[in-house]
């Protein structure tokens, strides 16, 4: 388990000096500046993504063994599948509102707030069908 | 789905805890089938009605019927 923790956290650490030298390297100027503010910004993403491929399924006392078939699973199923059909209304409303008033909006904002809005959804819905069917 | 898990958990003196553990799932997900707001999945009902040595139709009855 040690080990597993290890990865993780050389994974994460590996992951978020890439994505620093990348930032750092595209950017016009200030090298070490981009560099430490994006290394920092993606250490715990890069953690988390460590995490999920070498811990995920070993911790916790007694992991069920078919969560697939776990109302917790159905839950998030749903969520999901609800969210995904929001974010594609949204997408819609927002192309169609800005291609009729030719307004211009910076993509990484678009993005940002579509993954926002996802995360949020998808919490949104999960927390009202664990309550109502609980 | 209506079901009579409940009663045949505690005809065996299980836990809902002890329950999820035979069946492999969430103790939650027990909780969610003896209210009847979750509709198993067929290899989930398949091992509560072999877990109880009954048939499916046993255990649970669609709404309406």
């Amino acid at each position: 388990m040690v080990l597993r923790h290890l990865a993780a956290a050389s994974t994460a650490l590996v992951l978020a000096a890439a994505i620093g030298v990348l930032a750092g390297t595209f950017g016009d100027d200030q090298f070490w500046l981009r560099a430490v503010v994006f290394g920092g910004c993606t250490l715990a993403p890069a953690y988390g993504l460590g995490w999920l491929v070498f811990l995920s399924g070993h911790t916790g006392p007694d992991p069920v063994a078919r969560p697939e078939e776990t109302v917790e699973h159905d839950w998030f199923q749903r969520s999901a599948a609800g969210a995904f059909l929001d974010l594609v209304v949204v997408a819609g409303l927002g192309a169609t509102a800005l291609a009729v008033t030719g307004l211009r909006i910076d993509a990484l904002d678009v993005l940002t707030a579509l993954i926002v809005l996802a995360f949020a959804d998808v919490a949104a819905r999960f927390t009202v069908l664990r309550r109502r069917d609980a | 789905m209506r079901n009579d898990l409940a009663a045949r958990r505690q005809g065996r003196g299980w836990s809902q805890g002890r329950l999820a553990d035979e069946l492999g799932v969430s103790r939650q997900t027990v909780i969610s089938l003896e209210k009847g707001r979750f509709d198993p999945s067929l290899p989930l009902a398949f091992r509560i009605a072999a877990l109880f040595d009954c048939r499916i139709e046993d255990v649970f009855t669609p709404d309406g019927i």
